[in-house]
């Protein structure tokens, strides 16, 4: 299960194939103060993937993901302090 | 870009692939101190995110298949890459109206490089970066990487003396900061033509084991097929009015054309029928009745003959094909109605179809 508190922000990428989701979770990731922790809505397997990469270069936290039986996942993602946490 | 150059270190920003190249490029920059910075530009025509789109589950078990390089490799080098949506300009600037022409099929390479280095000199200006640089290797690629067209692509982006190749730096004129000893030149690299041994034996240098593999090209606009189908939609549609959904289903299984405003795509296997079943999002679909066969997403309202011909086509590509009348439903999901249609006939599908697939 994932860690990190209640997400301050959801962004609701369904229908959208990587890699936009990860830009709408890095848009909604500029409007938190670090720290805060943003959940993405998701129906591309493929953001399993890439949402890891995407915080390991961006100096965010990857708190784990869950997976509904209908294949709706939900990654939540901790914004980090560095300048590249943007 | 000037006013940093007083500054101790150099700031870099570079166009990120995550192939080989510009992996060696960053960290070429970064073995020597340089700050580095990387941006990938999305264009919606690229591959690998078509492959990513399809997840087909055997893809989806091995992440060196799908994965997004340019984020895998800002996370291996510990570097920030930014990935930029640019589809609407880049249809528009690049894909519709190249100033230097297409390749062998619709690709645009030298305006392509050309708009994404423009586009990096902006974010450049941004992020107060010294230097632009690029994974270009001298006399790599013929279109693109071939001496004049360096040359062309660096005067036309506005980079001139800012744009470092680092792979292949030997062979071009120094840069600005290779100049003035911000960044040392007898530390970037001689690369030239189409061999890799220089690069994987700088990969092995560097201790860099996981990059992608070449492929024989990365991007649908040098695929013939794919431009053919490119060029029907264009002549059929408001450029304005294509959007990336669009170009995901231009990728997808084969393409026919019945009518001004209306097209049929059938799935050639199941994970394609898959992902055109997703991508129907209310509009009408095709298949033979017990569902052993491809499945088709229509563009567009069919009249009573069209939906006979559309009929015929799923027949065709089903289970059924040898039979001489099968049963097909068609329509949207919830008002579907159901045809008896022949299968469609080997000369009929050469007139419809869109391209060679």
């Amino acid at each position: 299960m994932n860690e990190g508190g209640e997400p301050a922000v959801r962004v609701d990428t369904r229908g959208l194939y990587c890699p936009v989701p990860i830009l709408r979770a890095r848009d909604r990731l500029r409007d938190l103060p670090p720290g805060g922790v943003l959940e993405v809505l998701s129906d591309d397997p493929v953001v399993l993937t890439d949402m890891p990469l995407f915080c390991r270069s961006h100096g965010h936290a990857y708190l784990g993901s869950t997976e509904g039986p209908d294949g709706e996942i939900r990654l939540r993602v901790r914004k980090g302090g560095s300048e590249h946490g943007r | 870009m000037g006013a940093e150059s007083s500054r101790a270190r150099v700031k870099a920003l570079g166009l990120i692939s995550g192939g080989l190249d510009s992996t060696l490029a960053a960290r070429i920059l970064t073995e020597q101190g340089v700050e580095v910075e990387g941006v990938h530009f999305s264009t919606g025509f690229c591959k690998v995110d078509h492959r990513r789109a399809l997840g087909r589950p055997a893809d989806l078990e091995r992440p060196e298949r799908v994965r997004n390089e340019a984020l895998r490799a800002g996370a291996d080098l510990a570097l920030p890459v930014e990935v930029v949506d640019v589809l609407e300009e880049y249809l528009e600037e690049v894909v519709l109206h190249p100033r230097h022409g297409y390749g062998s099929a619709m690709n645009p390479c030298i305006d392509c490089r050309i708009f994404m280095l423009k586009k990096a000199k902006d974010l450049a200006r941004e992020r107060g970066a010294d230097v632009v640089f690029t994974g270009e290797v001298v006399g790599q690629r013929p279109m693109s990487q071939h001496h004049a067209a360096l040359s062309i692509i660096e005067e036309e982006s506005g980079l001139r003396g800012t744009l470092l190749r680092p792979l292949s730096a030997a062979h071009l004129p120094p840069t600005e900061a290779e100049e003035d000893g911000r960044i040392d030149r007898t530390r970037l690299g001689a690369a030239h033509g189409r061999a890799r041994g220089v690069q994987i034996e700088m990969a092995k240098r560097f201790g860099i084991e996981e990059f992608p593999t070449p492929s024989g090209g990365c991007c649908f606009l040098a695929d013939k097929n794919f431009a053919m189908r490119l060029r029907d939609l264009l002549s059929h549609r408001d450029p304005r009015s294509i959007g990336r959904e669009d170009l995901v289903l231009l990728k997808v299984g084969r393409h026919f054309r019945l009518a001004h405003d209306l097209k049929a795509i059938l799935g050639r296997d199941e994970a394609e029928s898959r992902l055109l079943k997703r991508e129907a999002r209310g509009r009408p679909t095709c298949q033979v009745a017990d569902g052993h066969g491809s499945l088709g997403l229509v563009e567009g309202e069919p009249g009573g003959v069209q939906v006979q011909e559309l009929a015929a086509l799923a027949a065709r590509y089903s289970r059924h094909r040898a039979e001489p009348l099968v049963l097909v439903r068609i329509g949207r999901e919830g008002a579907e109605q159901r045809v008896r249609a022949c299968p469609a006939k080997e000369d009929r599908i050469r007139e419809l179809r869109i391209g060679v697939a």
